[in-house]
């Protein structure tokens, strides 16, 4: 399995897949705007202008101002960097809590599988969104909370799927040959386990950006996102719902900027999945 | 299918309307019409008996907490119990008391006692009459701390209540209340059945159900859902044209406004503000846009310097673009205030204005000394028209006077803990806050300035502290002359708009939206609207 | 027999575990919420004294521990104590509302898995064609567009333009079709994608090749094995999402004013009500964990072959 370098093989299969290419296209040009957003817009994603406060898309103004004036197209540009952010970042946490109590679990069993499931369950009877929502109603509102919050609210996710890995792993001949030499069970873990995890791992956490990126919206929704005057694109989305009638770029390119970041992240996730391992079921 | 399913079907028997075809519902329809032509109702003016032409739908925005009056906390859902529970007095839309229940009443010389003479006549919707002893029943239990009655404070002058006869009903007060009359048109006063307090799951303690003396009849209320109230025929007072009034509960304003346009209800409150010149243009769609007795302000913590400076509170009014702020974020459904108190409000005096002007800002932090002030502006996020925003306008305006104000958010119930609290516990510098009095008195509206009201005591967080504007609002709480009463709350006003312990920033109106096919909709000047005797145009 | 119990009892206490896990956790977290419940709940107008005064009723004077221990002794007589905002049984107040709930998941589930399943199996079994694009485009829209967002659009396309549909509540069976699809979208574009990939796995398996030699037409071999065998995953995730939609709908709730118990949960967590969210909460781990049953249940009569005792 890891003797073929399968890196290769597998950008050459991801190099393949037209949607997977395309949503790495996406991705390259948002990640292009975002970060060079200061060279590309000489707006001030935060200057206010009230006398010039929802203008509809023209030339000055390609995508409009909000409802203080300020330019949509350098807020979602800035705002890509809060929501693409927080994306990475709480996938990042997510893993960090439940890839090792996952390996943990599957590979060691008993008690420990047994605190470690019900642990688990527990998060997840609460459901992803809520889960964030209640830990940011706890911990209160702002762009560090909320990252934590969308990090937690996933975990469970990737507890679950690095227990099945594990347990699975745990039967293969060279863990076993491994325990047989007296190697130590932490050092299975990490040496055999975790490396030939890797794989769905990354395939799992990059589809999980993209949700992520969804919960981090909707708590910005409801009022409970970063705070003002950061641009952030659930946030954006969430205010210009009240506008959606008669401004509707204030909702409808936020709305498409999640969209677009959201459909990147499960294209290339998807192409991942086919190319590095066709048999996995997320 | 479900229990919940049967409580879908209508209170008038009609059965579930959600498992008919549309043909059958379109058939239906068309049977109404046909019958409604083919028969002359004796009640002139009266549309079609079906629910189609009879049923007044209105969308609100928030849920119901309670619909018990004793324990009204919230203007809205005041507004929906009023359709079927009255008040001895009546708040008019020229902001005065009138008679409501109480056809009238007289105050004695030395203030100590109200006596109020009931109309005659007036049932309750379970029969029994309206009489003395249901008014002692509701007074006393509107005292009676057994029952949770979050705004009692304005009652607890009243020491007891006495049933002189069948219609007179005497107050015994523990010092003079002017107020009285006013507190006593309050929705948290509103006067339900006795008998009917231990029925229909009704308890002395908790109504959930309640039976008033007014033109509608409580029916139901189903949680997130809706309230439905019937019209009462044996009502004492002029009869409304709706059969039956159903208030829709939609949180989202942009689902409200579909409502409306898709003609799924008559009216709506709080149409998205960005909307409002819209519906007004639109022929479909008529705006009325209420004027209303909530003042919103940035409350300044004057304890802490260099906000103690009186300078530089003034200097922070002139920074603030109140007429930019309401033309554009609030589109005109905001008056900027000229007076620490709404017009509405009973004591109310013009004062002045803090007219733009960074230039005069400027001046004044100068001359106080400061430079480079960084302060952080708490607001709450949607409890007010625009408040988030607004905070967001404000701090742009500072900046150009060269204060650093960072906004800061966060639900209500932490922001009333960061700001509801002591000098030293408060968590911003300076916080957004809206003040609706509890009725419409100036004493109420003086809470935000009188020393012994600083939190924890009370809610003035600004924690002003003027023994000129205490010694004012103290005598003039109790002043019978109408007259020096209001001259003396007009003295504490200058003084305190001098002081400047807020910016401040605007009465926020109250916009409602309707379908232009019908007319008499109305307000009340405390946030209230009055629609029970809408009705189809012509 | 006797395995099947013994699967049954080991299911239920774990399943008690973890109930009794999120009672714990949940009394714990709302009384880590900042704010004081009391407060909000009488209102800014209130006197100090009404505040001490309900704050007092709402018992949160007393050690965690013992309102842990109170919160399951009124459990077991089938007790969740009064909503602090409306002073209403708990317990009638989610009645009032879990039908709504269920209603919505139900109608979100049964949208997700029928054109979900179609979907996959049009485009597993035509593959690269035409119609394995337009389907994958169609799932991956679904899993990519912010509910809340998709259904306010729908609102503004179905209810004010074409004056379809109405645009919000529960009144007539109309009134599921928009909410149901919005959060139903989700669903498909998951539900497709699992079934096209699980489909397309058995399709190239041994015995689906060694049907076709025998001369069984596609359509048989498809529905007949392939299908069954390919639906065990699927089945796993129409059950999760089903517990995902009974709680992730909560915005979709609220943009269609529906009176589920996801929109009391949020209100009453603004609102600081403890005994509400208490309840809430602990009434969708319970539904989490009756629908993993059942769904462990319908993997035996899919394919009679799964033992969940082996």
């Amino acid at each position: 399995m890891s003797v073929r370098r399968p890196w290769v093989q597998a950008l050459r299969a991801l190099a393949r897949n037209r949607a997977a290419v395309a949503g790495i296209v996406v991705i390259a040009i948002l990640g292009f705007l975002v970060a060079a957003a200061p060279l590309l817009t000489s707006y001030d994603p935060m200057q206010q202008n009230l006398s010039s406060a929802l203008r509809p898309p023209s030339a000055e103004h390609p995508l409009g101002t909000d409802n203080l004036g300020r330019d949509i197209l350098a807020r979602i540009m800035f705002g890509g960097r809060i929501s693409l952010l927080i994306g990475v970042l709480a996938v990042s946490i997510a893993m960090a809590i439940g890839v090792p109590l996952g390996l943990l679990s599957g590979y060691f069993g008993g008690w420990v599988d047994m605190v470690i499931q019900r642990i688990a369950d527990m998060m997840l009877s609460f459901t992803t969104f809520l889960l964030a929502l209640a830990l940011v109603a706890v911990l209160g509102v702002g762009l560090r909370n909320v990252i934590i919050a969308t990090g937690v609210g996933v975990a469970p996710q990737f507890i679950r799927l690095a227990r099945g890995l594990a347990l699975s792993l745990r039967e293969q001949a060279y863990v076993e040959a491994a325990t047989g030499f007296g190697v130590s069970d932490l050092m299975i873990l990490w040496r055999h386990v975790l490396r030939n995890s890797l794989t769905p791992l990354i395939v799992y956490a990059t589809l999980n950006i993209g949700i992520t990126i969804i919960v981090a919206a909707g708590l910005g929704f409801l009022g409970l996102g970063v705070q003002p005057p950061t641009p952030e694109w659930g946030t954006m989305l969430g205010e210009g719902r009240d506008y959606i009638f008669h401004a509707s770029y204030l909702a409808t390119f936020p709305g498409l900027a999640i969209f677009l970041a959201v459909l990147a992240f499960n294209l290339i996730g998807d192409g991942l999945r086919d190319a590095l391992d066709p048999n996995l079921r997320a | 299918m479900t229990p919940a399913k049967d409580s879908r079907n209508d209170p008038s028997g009609a059965k579930p309307r959600h498992r008919r075809p549309r043909r059958a519902a379109g058939a239906l329809l068309l049977a109404s019409v046909v019958v409604a032509a083919s028969c002359t109702t004796g009640e002139g003016g009266e549309g079609p008996q079906g629910q189609g032409d009879n049923t007044f739908d209105i969308a609100i925005g928030i849920d119901l907490d309670t619909v018990d009056p004793a324990q009204m906390t919230t203007t809205t859902v005041a507004n929906v119990v009023d359709y079927s529970v009255e008040t001895l007095t009546k708040l008019k839309k020229d902001a005065g008391i009138g008679p409501g229940l109480a056809r009238s009443w007289e105050v004695s010389e030395d203030g100590r006692t109200m006596t109020l003479r009931l109309r005659d006549g007036v049932t309750f919707h379970d029969g029994t009459p309206l009489d003395a002893e249901a008014v002692k029943y509701n007074l006393d239990r509107l005292l009676d701390t057994d029952v949770e009655v979050p705004q009692r404070a304005a009652y607890t002058v009243i020491d007891n209540v006495e049933v002189v006869d069948d219609s007179t009903v005497r107050l015994n007060l523990s010092n003079p209340s002017p107020a009285l009359p006013s507190a006593l048109s309050a929705s948290t006063a509103g006067i339900i059945s006795p008998t009917s307090a231990e029925k229909r799951g009704n308890s002395y303690k908790n109504i959930t159900h309640p039976v008033g003396t007014g033109p509608y009849t409580f029916q139901s209320f189903r949680s997130g859902d809706r309230v439905v109230f019937q019209r009462y025929d044996a009502y004492w007072g002029r009869k409304p044209h709706y059969r039956r009034v159903v208030f829709r509960l939609t949180p989202e304003a942009a689902t409200r406004e579909s409502q409306l346009r898709a003609g799924q209800a008559e009216m709506i409150i709080l149409p998205p503000v960005s909307d409002l010149k819209a519906l007004q243009q639109s022929p479909d769609t008529d705006v009325l846009i209420a004027p209303s007795d909530r003042t919103i302000f940035i409350a300044l913590d004057t304890t802490e310097p260099p906000l103690d400076d009186k300078r530089v509170r003034q200097a922070l009014n002139y920074a603030v673009d109140k007429k930019a702020l309401v033309d554009n974020l609030m589109f005109g459904a905001a008056k900027p205030l000229d007076s620490p108190m709404a017009p509405p409000v009973d004591g109310y005096c013009r004062t002045g204005g803090y007219d733009y002007d960074p230039q005069r800002a400027r001046q004044l932090l100068a001359e106080a000394g400061v430079r480079d002030l960084s302060i952080t502006l708490g607001t709450p996020t949607g409890r007010y028209l625009q408040d988030k925003q607004a905070a967001d306008a404000i701090s742009g305006n500072l900046r150009e006077v060269g204060v650093n104000a960072q906004v800061q958010t966060t639900d209500w119930a932490s922001y009333i803990a960061a700001t509801a609290v002591p000098a030293e516990q408060q968590k911003y510098d300076v916080h957004v806050l809206g003040w609706a009095p509890a009725f419409l008195d100036a004493s109420q509206q003086f809470q935000q300035f009188q020393t012994d009201q600083h939190p924890p005591a009370g809610l003035a967080t600004s924690f002003y502290s003027n023994k000129e504007v205490d010694s004012l609002v103290a005598d003039a709480n109790q002043e019978l002359d109408a007259q020096k009463r209001d001259r003396l709350y007009c003295d504490a006003l200058k003084i305190v708009w001098d002081d400047a312990p807020w910016i401040f920033g605007w009465v926020q109106q109250f916009p409602i939206a309707y379908s232009s096919s019908i007319t008499g909709v109305s307000y009340l000047p405390n946030e209230k609207f009055d629609a029970i005797y809408a009705r189809p145009k012509g | 027999m006797r395995g099947f119990a013994l699967y049954m009892g080991h299911r239920l206490v774990a399943s008690v575990i973890t109930l009794l896990g999120v009672a714990f956790i949940v009394v714990a977290l709302v009384r880590l919420l900042p704010g004081d419940p009391a407060r909000v709940i009488a209102g800014l107008q209130a006197g100090q004294e009404e505040v001490d005064r309900i704050r007092a009723t709402l018992g949160l004077d007393r050690p965690l521990l013992v309102q842990y221990g109170l919160f399951l002794e009124d459990l077991v007589h089938g007790d969740m104590g009064e909503s602090a905002r409306t002073n209403n049984s708990v317990v009638s107040e989610i009645l009032t509302r879990l039908p709504f709930t269920l209603e919505l998941a139900f109608a979100g589930t049964a949208i997700g898995a029928a054109v979900g399943i179609l979907m996959g199996v049009a485009a597993a079994t035509r593959r690269a064609t035409w119609v394995d694009h337009l389907t994958s485009t169609v799932a991956v829209i679904g899993v990519s567009i912010p509910v809340y967002w998709l259904g306010i659009l729908l609102i503004i396309l179905f209810a004010v333009n074409l004056q379809w549909l109405p645009a919000a509540g529960a009144e007539h069976l109309s009134s599921l079709i928009l909410p149901s699809f919005t959060i139903g979208m989700f669903s498909v574009g998951l539900v497709s994608r699992m079934t096209r990939a699980n489909l397309l796995d058995v399709l190239g398996q041994d015995y689906v090749r060694t049907a076709h030699a025998k001369g069984l037409t596609d359509r048989f071999v498809i529905y007949k094995h392939a299908l069954r065998n390919a639906f065990i995953p699927v089945l796993t995730v129409i059950g999760l999402q089903f517990g995902t939609l009974l709680g992730g709908a909560v915005l979709t709730e609220s943009v269609f004013a529906w009176p589920g118990i996801g929109r009391l949960l949020v209100d009453s967590i603004f609102a600081r009500d403890f005994p509400m969210i208490q309840g809430i909460v602990l009434t969708y781990a319970t539904m989490f964990v009756v629908v993993n049953v059942i769904t462990d249940l319908l993997y035996t009569v899919v394919d009679p072959r799964v033992r969940l005792y082996g």
